[in-house]
């Protein structure tokens, strides 16, 4: 029983051997790396809108909550509203502006790299 | 070597990527045709796996060999594609004999390309997941184990697959021979 599986094992591992296809498109490699350098090429410009559009939506709602805020009645954590409000446009004031920081040296980058291509 | 090659893609050489499509691509599309059956949907299969292979190859870890890590790529894309496509594959049942000495005289013969020629049509004929399974098996000669992270099937689930195409390979092979026993001779 044990020769009969060991001759069937040779038997599959040599037919399959000869299983191994090739690849019959001469000009696979290059659509592939051309298609790797398109995407490597447009990936910035999709993160600097992606980046200008997620600040422009963070800072509407920045704005929203702080003219909400004022208009509360009660207190929150043990802040009353107008303390509340302030530390809240404390709060988004810096990262307003750290925000708009990393959004322009991320063009920066961007455009030297682009310079670099060219 | 392709540790090397992992390396300076991940430094941001794009090109040397090539490298490593040049030493996958056979064994890819073997694996993309077990499953897609087309040559044409098989290249667009590996256009896809290597593009996203290349995008996603910083999350590869180095904890499994990197063939497994693409072949599972390859295979889940093939599957995927094989599901949108909903191709129907002809499944063959158990054969009721095996004619061992028929088989076995197969190897001597027929002339190598012919060989080629016969078994590639009989894992046509079997179904994705058997033709997967043998090519992985006994081709990349992959463990159970490495299987198993390839495709996602269990390792019981994959010993039944693996016995199934064992038995129906060789009904298909040994029916091939039949035919055309009729038409040619190799004596």
């Amino acid at each position: 029983m044990n020769d009969i599986r060991i001759i069937d094992e040779n038997f599959y591992q040599e037919i399959m051997a000869k299983s191994k296809l090739e690849l019959p498109f001469s000009d696979f490699e290059d659509n592939v790396m051309s298609k790797i350098e398109r995407n490597v090429s447009n990936k910035p410009i999709i993160y600097v809108k992606l980046s200008w559009i997620f600040f422009v939506v963070g800072s509407m709602c920045g704005i929203v909550v702080s003219l909400i805020l004022p208009r509360l009645h009660g207190t929150f954590l043990g802040l009353l509203p107008n303390k509340l409000t302030m530390v809240f446009q404390i709060a988004f004031t810096l990262i307003f502006f750290f925000q708009i920081d990393i959004l322009i040296n991320l063009i920066r980058k961007y455009k030297l790299a682009a310079i670099k291509k060219t | 070597m392709e540790k090397i090659y992992i390396q300076k893609v991940l430094n941001g050489d794009t090109d040397a990527f090539r490298f490593i499509i040049k030493n996958y691509k056979d064994m890819a599309y073997s694996l993309a045709m077990s499953v897609v059956k087309d040559e044409f949907v098989a290249q667009e299969v590996l256009q896809t796996s290597f593009v996203r292979a290349f995008s996603s190859l910083d999350t590869f870890k180095g904890k499994s060999k990197f063939s497994t890590w693409l072949y599972r790529i390859v295979v889940n894309e093939a599957f995927k594609v094989l599901k949108k496509k909903e191709n129907n594959v002809i499944i063959y049942g158990e054969p009721s004999f095996n004619t061992a000495s028929e088989i076995d005289d197969f190897a001597s013969k027929i002339e190598e390309d012919e060989q080629r020629y016969y078994i590639n049509e009989a894992l046509e004929k079997l179904s994705p997941k058997e033709s997967l399974a043998l090519r992985l098996f006994y081709l990349e000669e992959n463990s159970i184990e490495e299987i198993t992270e390839i495709t996602g099937w269990s390792c019981s689930n994959i010993k039944v697959i693996l016995h199934r195409a064992r038995v129906n390979m060789r009904l298909i092979l040994e029916r091939s021979l039949k035919i055309d026993k009729k038409t040619f001779t190799y004596e």
